[in-house]
């Protein structure tokens, strides 16, 4: 039982991270940007790739670095060219569709699809405590992800960039007023955002290997934890992560892990539907009649 | 030949799928990515009727179209709580939940193994010998599936619907009951995806979980966008560049393991186009899709 306890907390450090890095996204840019799915996935194929010439340290903090120049680019070639011209939500979230359709498949030409295991030889070796058995991996991996979170709040709360990302996402028009530079900030959301998401796929992948479409995946587990703890609001996207672990964690012990796919997305339409807002976010988006 | 005629088939149900997925996502402004999870329904529930009771086409079609509705009202009630990119997400799960479902009720629908050996199909005591006769019956549906969409959005119904799409709070003040008229379209439509289901399962005769992805969702969603939302020709035209894209990559000597992951390339880059470009006026100047300005409602 503590196995799954720590099992459960295992995975809602990761699902926190990720959640933060699109929340970071989809506050200011206010669309669901599905690339970042590719993101993920490109920031831990590229950790192995260029762990052949780099050790694994510096091959995955370049990685984050060029996962983040993904990310702007498709600010930079598609995003900003149509929000100049005013299109509707839905228009960016399709394009953001097909971006993510050829980075996934550009991956997939370079990698081939099979699992590949990014898994390292030195993982720590294995700790047990109180009847769970963990490696040292498990606890590095939970401390980056803490330290990444905690550090991107830290930069929320204090810095001049953090501040105006922040006007951003709470009122656009307002934050323009007060000379923010829109263009510049959302430039930097999709930078943070996407190297903290490739961070997440990289953590994720150390631990379980990677396929070209796991980002999609862990994204989704992402936007998951975000919806159903609301957006914008880090306590609740960690209670949200908590619940999707819980769920996942207890259906596999309960039942089958077959199923824990299918119970993850009937909670996502349950608060969909019934809380959009999340059980702690404040006021986002608005469901019609 | 029979290669050509296999083509065919592909396009017509690639056209089924595209246009009513239109009816929703052109017309009443729900871009749904359930669509080949209702379209896997109706495959499976063909499949299992003909495999274990052998029924006929007269039987199995309707039997496929009643389950897929009734699995897409059921599920309205909770996915038409929501609008635009929250409704996407929505059908996303509703996709996945179904897909998991086919690969994993091993009683019912054998999960990874699919279902193989289904009969030819059977239509009023006449089975259907080859393919160019499942061709013949494929075009048939499609024609009629064609004459109904057209006429739908030529009636009075379909400018109801454009009006939705434009202002729900609009055609709700002018005595519309728009939470019905959604629900029906959504059901509306996933029925018409087990048609080509239906057809499909018979003319394979094999079927697996992986005919029915949150990526083919995506590939036909892409058809109805690089189509023309609303353009029924358009979509028809696509659907047939997107299943021929593949053989003429195959024709100029690609290997095939490269052209399936260069096709995805070529639609998603189109997709990327097309709507970068604008989806919310075609050459005519009429309005596509609804621009609702991203708002902050605090």
């Amino acid at each position: 039982m503590t196995q799954v306890v720590f099992n459960i907390i295992f995975s809602s450090c990761i699902y926190l991270l990720v959640a933060q890095s699109y929340a970071l996204i989809y506050t200011t840019a206010r669309f669901f940007h599905i690339a970042h799915a590719a993101v993920i996935a490109l920031g831990a194929y590229g950790s192995l790739w260029l762990s052949e010439f780099l050790p694994f340290g510096p091959a995955a903090l370049l990685a984050v670095g060029l996962a983040a120049m993904v990310g702007l680019g498709c600010e930079l070639t598609v995003y900003r060219s149509m929000r100049n011209k005013q299109q509707p939500n839905l228009a960016f979230l399709i394009a953001s569709l097909g971006i993510y359709v050829v980075l996934q498949n550009l991956v997939s030409l370079a990698a081939g699809d099979e699992l590949v295991n990014i898994f390292r030889p030195d993982n720590g070796g294995r700790y047990h405590w109180l009847g769970a058995s963990f490696s040292g991996l498990q606890l590095v991996t939970m401390g980056i992800a803490l330290i990444l979170v905690s550090a991107l709040l830290l930069y929320l709360q204090f810095t001049a960039g953090g501040k105006s990302l922040r006007a951003l996402s709470e009122n656009p028009m307002l934050a323009e007023v007060y000379g923010v530079s829109a263009a510049g900030t959302l430039r930097l959301g999709f930078i943070m955002g996407s190297a903290l998401g490739a961070a997440g796929g990289i953590l994720y992948g150390l631990n379980t290997g990677i396929t070209p479409t796991f980002g999609f995946q862990l994204l989704l587990y992402g936007v998951v934890a975000m919806i159903v703890g609301g957006v914008g609001s880090t306590i609740g996207m960690a209670g949200g992560a908590l619940l999707l672990a819980t769920l996942q964690h207890l259906t596999a012990y309960l039942g089958d892990t077959r199923w824990t796919d299918a119970m993850t997305y009937t909670l996502l339409i349950l608060f969909l539907a019934w809380r959009p807002l999340g059980f702690a976010g404040r006021r986002l988006k608005k469901v019609s009649l | 030949m029979d290669y050509l005629i296999h083509l065919l088939i592909l396009v017509c149900i690639y056209t089924m799928l595209a246009q009513s997925l239109s009816l929703g996502a052109g017309f009443t402004g729900m871009v749904s990515l359930a669509h080949a999870g209702f379209w896997g329904v109706g495959a499976y529930t063909a499949a299992i009727l003909a495999t274990r009771y052998d029924a006929p086409l007269q039987v199995s079609m309707p039997a496929a179209m009643v389950c897929s509705g009734a699995l897409a009202a059921t599920v309205s009630f909770a996915v038409l709580r929501t609008i635009e990119d929250y409704f996407i997400v929505c059908t996303l799960g509703i996709q996945v939940i179904l897909f998991s479902f086919m690969n994993n009720a091993m009683d019912l629908t054998r999960g990874p193994l699919g279902i193989a050996g289904i009969p030819p199909a059977s239509l009023f005591g006449r089975e259907l010998k080859d393919g160019l006769e499942y061709l013949m019956l494929t075009a048939a549906v499609t024609t009629l599936l064609w004459l109904l969409m057209r006429n739908i959005s030529r009636s009075g119904f379909g400018r109801i619907l454009l009006t939705i799409q434009e202002d729900e709070l609009f055609a709700a003040s002018a005595g519309r009951n728009v939470r019905r008229i959604k629900t029906w379209v959504f059901t509306f439509s996933a029925m018409l995806a087990s048609v080509p289901g239906v057809l499909y399962a018979h003319y394979f005769s094999y079927i697996d979980p992986t005919s029915f992805t949150v990526a083919e969702s995506i590939f036909i969603l892409s058809i109805v966008i690089i189509g023309g939302v609303r353009q029924l020709k358009g979509i028809f035209l696509a659907a047939a560049f997107m299943v021929l894209l593949p053989e003429l990559l195959r024709f100029i000597g690609i290997p095939d393991n490269l052209a399936a992951h260069l096709r995805q390339i070529v639609y998603g880059v189109l997709l990327v186009v097309v709507t970068a470009r604008g989806l919310r006026r075609n050459s005519a100047g009429q309005k596509l899709m609804v621009n609702t300005p991203p708002q902050n409602v605090n």
